[in-house]
């Protein structure tokens, strides 16, 4: 595993159910290249203790980045990270992603985050993830 | 009866009761800086005029019921009546438990009403986590090769044990109550030493395996684990201590001292030095290593108190933690330095049904007593 130990954060209190800010958080590291391929994740008795949340909920999210190519469940042997070559993109998940980044980015500017921010933002985080993708 | 053997238990107790009375006195400080009282505060609430108020409280009631526990057993030494003398002594200590606990409780009423909702933020390190006893494997070895050792010393000297020995001692010196030479009352103390060696170490490992980390990077995060890896090597020292003393106890039968049991006072020594060592170093470390890495490391500038991420609502008289909805099995304790079982989780229920098989099989184990 390369550089500092990773940390997943999840809010108790967000209207975003656990499971899911779970999947959100492990897929952002895996994409920030923060783990290797073969690498462990805790098991699921153990993130769920850490986290103080239900371990389905976390069974259901390792299960979930197991079905996206991310994950490796074999039985008896944790969750291991495993090698995923990029999908070729869909045109429907390429509109999705049109449609939420339009409503981020027209969000923030009705917020007054200006448009020089949201261009720097965005370089920040596509060179943070082609950083980890080329790891 | 000789003064030694009335001044003897008298100033034992008097010391720890001076030790409690400085522990009780210094623990509002030693709790998490946004635990108060085991009420979630912000953490500067501790430093203001009503936190200094309260504490200032707490401090004179504790060394008042401190103070009148120490009278009390001091004033056993002029009662020539062994029973009375332990009545009162007791007497004494069962005051000062209920005087801290009530001076504990009004505090905590005050410290309520300035209670402050915690982060809900949880957070975790993506590694497996390692649960390795100090030492590893092979420091539990030791105490229960002492433990046989002794076993066989005693199986090698059989003929040396008298047919009817004393185990039990009065406040006098004279022994009040005996064991024949058979196996359990020869061997009973050995297996009930194994037997807590046995709980110790399970316990150490539990903790490791069954307990949440609060904070897992930066300073605190440090802090913490470097709390939990002296409270686990703690009760690995504990089973070390536990094995000298009963292997003490073991062999006192090949002794033939009739005023006393043999070597007390340098066993009596040695337990007291090992109580205070613990009590300084967990003093120094402070609940979760937060005197290790001070204010600046313990997340105090978080929006809200991360406090030890259990909700308030779930605490019956900031004592007790049962919360269902939580799968940690140890949980920090809020008021106190260490852990406390989650009475939510069927696990803590095991683990108490675990204690409540090993205590009675200590009490059919331990040595019948026997008056000739």
């Amino acid at each position: 595993m390369p550089g500092e130990t990773p940390v997943l954060q999840i809010d108790l209190a967000s209207d975003l159910p656990a499971s899911e800010q779970i999947v959100r958080g492990l897929r952002a590291t895996l994409l920030a290249g923060q783990f290797r391929p073969g690498d462990q994740l805790p098991s699921v008795r153990q993130l769920a203790l850490d986290l103080g949340v239900h371990h389905n909920t976390v069974a259901g999210a390792y299960r979930q980045l197991a079905e996206e190519g991310w994950l490796d469940l074999r039985r008896g042997r944790g969750a291991t990270v495993i090698e995923r070559p990029a999908p070729a993109p869909t045109p429907r998940a390429e509109a999705e992603f049109r449609k939420g980044l339009e409503e981020v980015v027209v969000k923030a500017r009705a917020e007054g985050v200006s448009a020089g921010t949201v261009w720097r933002e965005l370089s920040a985080l596509l060179s943070k993830l082609q950083e980890g993708e080329s790891r | 009866m000789t003064t030694q053997w009335v001044l003897g238990p008298s100033l034992v107790m008097a010391f720890v009761i001076g030790l409690y009375l400085v522990m009780s006195y210094l623990m509002p400080r030693l709790t998490r800086p946004d635990v108060y009282f085991a009420v979630t505060v912000q953490p500067e609430f501790r430093d203001s005029a009503e936190g200094c108020s309260i504490l200032k409280r707490y401090r004179v009631e504790v060394t008042i019921f401190g103070v009148l526990a120490f009278l009390i057993v001091l004033a056993g030494i002029r009662i020539p009546e062994p029973n009375y003398l332990t009545a009162l002594t007791l007497a004494g200590l069962f005051l000062q438990v209920v005087g801290v606990f009530l001076a504990y409780y009004r505090a905590r009423g005050r410290v309520l009403p300035h209670a402050a909702a915690p982060a809900t933020v949880r957070e975790a390190a993506l590694v497996p986590r390692e649960a390795h006893l100090p030492g590893g494997w092979l420091l539990q070895f030791p105490p229960f090769a002492l433990l046989a050792g002794t076993a066989i010393w005693l199986r090698l000297h059989w003929g040396r044990i008298p047919e009817i020995f004393p185990i039990h001692w009065g406040v006098n010196g004279q022994p009040n109550n005996w064991a024949t030479r058979s196996f359990s009352g020869v061997y009973g103390p050995l297996l009930i030493a194994a037997g807590l060696c046995a709980l110790m170490g399970f316990l150490a490992y539990a903790l490791l395996v069954w307990s949440r980390p609060i904070q897992v990077g930066g300073a605190a995060g440090a802090g913490e684990r470097r709390f939990r890896l002296v409270v686990v090597s703690i009760l690995v020292a504990t089973e070390y201590f536990l094995a000298l003393v009963f292997m003490w106890v073991g062999l006192t039968p090949l002794s033939h001292k009739q005023a006393g049991p043999p070597g007390l006072i340098p066993v009596l020594v040695f337990t007291l030095a090992f109580a205070v060592a613990i009590v300084v170093i967990m003093m120094r470390l402070g609940q979760g290593g937060t005197r290790l890495v001070g204010a600046a490391g313990s997340g105090s500038k978080a929006v809200a108190p991360v406090g030890d991420r259990t909700p308030d609502k779930y605490w019956k008289l900031g004592l007790f933690y049962i919360n269902r909805n939580d799968p940690a099995l140890f949980v920090e304790k809020r008021f106190g330095i260490g852990f406390t079982l989650n009475f939510g989780h069927p696990g803590a229920w095991v683990f108490l049904a675990v204690l409540v098989a090993v205590f009675t099989a200590i009490v059919l184990i331990a040595p019948r007593y026997h008056h000739p």
